[in-house]
């Protein structure tokens, strides 16, 4: 009972800056700076989620998200799909050496090419640009190596009846490999598009052009156009920008736990 | 003489495979797979990697024309920088603190959560929801809510007679360890559900056969669970280290390393050079030091592992 009663506690406590985000950005801005511990607005002010919406561009910046996870996601993906099903299932001399070559990348932390990118970009003037965005993020190791570890450890003879009936490699990834790995590719994708979703330094260096801005920099643009925060709209901003993946969670809660128990008990 | 004879044996069928179209083909199909992600690498990260190396040697200032090679001047100037070592100092204190907090936080919770429990599905997901929401976002939920004006926490705190003066975040003393609770709440749940993995995985007969013996419950945890979550209490640690010490979002969101350099961790410093001065040659060198770090930070984890850690 007792220990029931802790684990309530500890997840309330933990929650509570969701309530928090979500019971403010229902407030009126005199609500909001009433001192006083006041849980709940008296009126809900849903008009706040459409001044959020209005007075910054906020469905260009979450086109901008979008356009950026879903291409972050199905590159990364597309890329190290084929290289992972090339590692583990083709032969091919020197594949070690190779495979070696992608592995030190692991060891190359992303802060020491953020200066060289940024120059290679300004260069190539894709600042302010989705190619920008996207493209240097698309490059991942990550993807590669994990799915090349399950690649190999698939029987052989799931694909030996796919070759004498004369299925090629890209028949025999697409029809084979892929559709039994869908548990791990599921995961994959989704921390791929989370991941993506979330990410604030990359933009934040790429992009300096209000209508390039995605969400995470909107917010802060939203957040210091007043200088007291009017932040019953921040928070309403706020909770546009996590809810889908709140969303996402309630969904495949699942595949988020088992993804992240899966990474460590391994690694 | 029989050595030669094997070996030829070995070799024959090999060299008529690689002369089949059937083999030239598989090669062809290898190179088309996995190029795309080599080419990708070797231009993002391989080049920019060696190229930080380069620039670090140079005083390159990106709104300046001119790009002089100086030796290891940069390096020179970071050793005698006032700034340099008070970001390293923030960055020691945020890191080391945020991991053994968050870790701590969460073995217990880790504990709780693999008791006997109503829900637990439903305890554990909540635990675990802020990792997978935005930092930067949460932030700013952060801000809003250690607000002294009108936040929670000044509500709470008042009702025990505390208040703030200033804003917690405008304190050079308050504003660090406030951005390490908002770093801690974001991980705690992905550390917690790690912990709990590993204990679920802890052999029932060995917990019993301490009970037998007559260890309380506190002892079986301290004799028999722990150490045997140990490679994951490793993990943990390590990979906890490194991703502090690449905080970036929270900090820039909450502070943007202020007040005056009070929260400046590696990475801000790293961003506030590069993108707010352009010392790109500074910024370099900056970056260097910290892969250095990282590597030094790799190696200790393989040689400590063999000791501390019962596989």
């Amino acid at each position: 009972m007792l220990v029931n009663l802790a684990a309530v506690i500890c997840a309330v406590l933990v929650g509570f800056p969701f309530f928090f985000m979500i019971s403010t950005s229902l407030k009126t801005l005199e609500e909001v700076y009433t001192v006083g511990l006041q849980l709940l607005p008296r009126v809900p002010q849903w008009l706040n989620y459409v001044e959020a919406w209005t007075v910054v561009p906020f469905g260009r910046f979450a086109l901008n998200s979008i356009v950026f996870s879903v291409a972050i996601t199905v590159g990364k993906f597309l890329q190290g799909v084929f290289a992972a099903y090339g590692f583990a299932r083709l032969r091919f001399p020197g594949k070690g050496f190779l495979f070696f070559f992608i592995l030190l990348t692991f060891m190359m932390p992303s802060q020491i090419t953020l200066v060289p990118n940024y120059i290679l970009l300004s260069r190539l003037k894709w600042i302010n640009t989705y190619q920008g965005l996207i493209v240097p993020q698309v490059s991942s190791a990550f993807i590669t190596f994990l799915l090349h570890e399950h690649f190999r450890s698939l029987p052989d003879e799931l694909f030996d009846a796919a070759e004498i009936d004369g299925a090629g490699y890209l028949r025999q990834l697409w029809q084979i490999a892929v559709p039994v790995s869908r548990p791990i590719i599921s995961t994959l994708l989704l921390l791929t598009f989370v991941g993506a979703w979330n990410e604030y330094l990359w933009p934040l260096i790429v992009t300096n052009k209000l209508h390039m801005y995605v969400l995470p920099m909107g917010l802060q643009f939203l957040r210091g156009l007043i200088e007291v925060p009017a932040w019953n709209v921040v928070c309403a901003g706020a909770t546009m920008v996590v809810a889908p993946l709140l969303v996402l969670y309630l969904l495949m809660q699942r595949q988020f736990i088992e993804g992240a128990i899966q990474g460590a008990i391994r690694g | 003489m029989e050595a030669g004879v094997v070996t030829q044996k070995k070799q024959s069928p090999r060299a008529g495979h690689w002369r089949s179209a059937r083999r030239r083909r598989e090669c062809l199909a290898f190179l088309c797979f996995v190029m795309p992600n080599m080419i990708m690498l070797t231009i993002w990260t391989y080049y920019p990697f060696f190229r930080s190396f380069y620039l670090s040697l140079t005083n390159w200032n990106m709104l300046q024309p001119q790009k002089r090679f100086v030796g290891f001047a940069n390096y020179a100037s970071l050793w005698g920088s006032y700034d340099f070592w008070l970001v390293m100092r923030n960055t020691l204190f945020f890191t080391v603190n945020t991991v053994f907090v968050k870790l701590a936080i969460a073995l217990a919770l880790a504990v709780l959560l693999n008791q006997q429990l109503v829900g637990r599905p439903v305890w554990r997901a909540a635990i675990f929801s802020p990792h997978i929401t935005t930092s930067a976002a949460m932030a700013l939920v952060w801000a809003a809510l250690l607000d002294p004006n009108h936040g929670p926490l000044a509500a709470v705190l008042s009702a025990f007679g505390l208040h703030f003066d200033k804003h917690i975040l405008a304190s050079t003393t308050m504003a660090l360890p406030a951005v390490m609770v908002v770093s801690i709440w974001h991980g705690l749940g992905y550390a917690t559900i790690v912990f709990l993995a590993a204990l679920q995985g802890v052999s029932r007969d060995l917990k019993d056969a301490a009970a037998v013996d007559g260890a309380n419950a506190w002892q079986v945890f301290w004799n028999v669970s722990f150490p045997s979550i140990s490679p994951v209490t490793y993990f943990l640690v390590v990979t906890g280290l490194v991703s502090a010490f690449q905080t970036f979002d929270i900090i820039k969101v909450m502070t943007g390393g202020g007040p005056v350099l009070a929260t400046t961790t590696y990475v801000l410093y790293l961003y506030r050079e590069a993108f707010h001065y352009f010392r790109m040659g500074f910024a370099s060198a900056i970056a260097v030091i910290f892969f250095v770090i990282i590597m030094a930070l790799t190696y200790l984890q393989t040689r400590l592992a063999k000791r501390w850690v019962h596989y």
